[in-house]
């Protein structure tokens, strides 16, 4: 036997070595079957191996990567700043489009809701300051062109603006209602008192004032003052401002209320001129959006809608042409 | 010292290959270079070695190929030593362009292998996305690419004999 297998060792090798990997491919191959011995041996040999050597090529691609091919570093640096300022370009242009679209669609449904009265929308193309930074005056972008006279009520989303004060071929002034030469009659909502508000033409902030003899016991600081189209320059339930402060004068006398305006006059930039009045179309209390530091009173406030209607207002010299 | 040096090699070649080739993004054509290895030990060593060093070889391949059976790597490996002993009573093999041919055909002829002894052996062969078609669709490309490893691992290989036996010169590169 020895003898046999030293003569055909190479035969006797070469056979085994062929049939072995055929007996374990035959076992290997089949279907089902569970993991083998020789399996497990050869993953517990190969797995550390791999994960070694995974470690390692990744180790180097990252010393690679991170330290020696650094060539497009700084392109792709200026890229990428490149790419974030546009986006922050981007960002900022939408957050300004939303604004706003905020804000024309306020100015849409203040219209939508005083179908009683005729409007010509402008723009505000030009606000005189006082030297503390305060507006003092606007200017619009319509003017006889479009049959703006003066005296028209100039009104936004947040309420009553002022009036026109000075009309061109295509643009006008508006005279500010927290100016001192601007009187407008309201009433203190749900309140049943009627006064003058008029303004002081502070430098330093937005403030009117109103004055009356008899102080009513529920009036507060942050009632809502309205028009009250009793002056027949202003139609009636345009929102003045609110009450600030109440002051007692002359010994209790009188009294003076310190009005903030409903408007931020800084934040203006749409506002609409109320050409006329439609005969016949309920006065419906305005919506509106909240102005900046100024409180944020309900369209549906019950005052405004139990207020007794005064007479229809025509503040208009001019025939109204339609809306712009 | 020297059958265990190749080994040793093979076995690191293997284990490095794959994460290699992963990441350089060329990982479906992946070099046989388990079959260069039994080429040139089939070609420089004595039968009976060569086979046992082909056993060993093939069987750590079969546990680096994932999803693969076990012995058909073996059995290929086995099969391409006996051709390169055989060839190289007739070959003789200098400069890489030899060891290049000899690594192509070597290799396609492994692929068609592959596909035979899977046909016969592997129950699922046919089934699902390992089938005669995928190792038929990649046989070219992976001759070619063992192909320039043939020059590089018979150029290795005799460098470390040189080491192992204090060969001095090359005749492969």
């Amino acid at each position: 036997m020895r003898e046999f297998l030293a003569r055909h060792r190479r035969v006797v090798v070469a056979s085994i070595g062929i049939l072995l990997p055929l007996f374990l491919l035959y076992v290997h191959g089949r279907h089902p079957r569970k993991t083998t011995v020789v399996e497990v041996g050869l993953m517990t040999i190969t797995s550390p191996a791999q994960k070694a050597a995974k470690g390692l090529v990744s180790g180097i691609a990252e010393i690679w990567d991170g330290y020696i091919a650094l060539v497009d570093l700084a392109a792709d640096n200026k890229a990428l700043s490149d790419e974030v300022a546009r986006l922050q370009r981007d960002a900022d242009q939408k957050v300004v489009l939303a604004t706003e679209n905020a804000r024309l669609r306020a100015e849409l449904d203040f219209k939508k809701a005083r179908r009683d009265l005729v409007f010509a929308s402008a723009h505000v193309i030009g606000k005189d300051l006082s030297p503390y930074g305060r507006v003092i005056r606007i200017a619009i972008d319509v003017g006889s062109d479009v049959s703006i006279s003066e005296g028209m009520p100039v009104v936004s989303a947040m309420g009553l603006v002022g009036r026109v004060l000075r009309v061109a071929d295509n643009h006008a002034e508006v005279l500010l209602t927290v100016d001192a030469r601007s009187t407008v009659n309201v009433r203190v909502l749900d309140k049943g008192v009627i006064g003058t508000v008029t303004g002081t033409s502070s430098p330093y902030n937005y403030v009117a004032r109103m004055s009356y003899l008899h102080r009513a016991a529920t009036l507060e600081v942050d009632d809502l003052l309205v028009t009250s189209g009793h002056d027949k320059l202003f139609p009636p339930g345009l929102h003045v401002g609110t009450i600030r402060s109440i002051e007692e004068r002359q010994r209790g006398l009188e009294y003076e209320l310190q009005v903030s305006p409903s408007v931020n006059f800084a934040d203006l930039e749409v506002v609409q001129v109320v050409l006329g009045v439609v005969e016949g179309e309920p006065e419906v209390p305005p919506p509106t959006i909240p102005a900046q530091g100024a409180p944020t009173p309900s369209p549906s406030a019950p005052g405004a809608q139990s207020a007794p209607p005064g007479p229809p207002a025509r503040p208009n010299r001019a025939p109204a042409p339609g809306g712009r | 010292m020297r059958g265990a040096a190749i080994l040793l090699t093979g076995f690191l070649l293997l284990a490095l290959l794959s994460p290699l080739l992963y990441d350089a993004g060329i990982a479906n054509y992946v070099p046989d270079v388990s079959l260069v290895i039994c080429l040139y030990i089939g070609l420089t060593t004595s039968l009976e070695k060569a086979i046992g060093m082909a056993l060993v070889l093939g069987l750590l391949k079969d546990g680096f190929t994932t999803g693969q059976a076990v012995g058909l790597s073996m059995e290929v490996s086995v099969l391409a030593v006996l051709f390169a002993a055989r060839l190289s009573r007739r070959l003789v093999l200098r400069g890489p362009v030899g060891s290049m041919v000899l690594a192509f055909g070597a290799s396609i002829l492994a692929s068609l292998l592959e596909i035979v002894l899977s046909l016969f052996f592997v129950r699922l062969f046919t089934e699902g996305a390992s089938g005669p078609g995928l190792i038929a669709s990649a046989m070219v490309p992976q001759a070619l690419v063992t192909a320039p490893f043939g020059a590089m691992l018979f150029w290795l290989l005799d460098r470390l004999d040189a080491l192992t036996t204090r060969k001095n010169e090359s005749v492969f590169l």
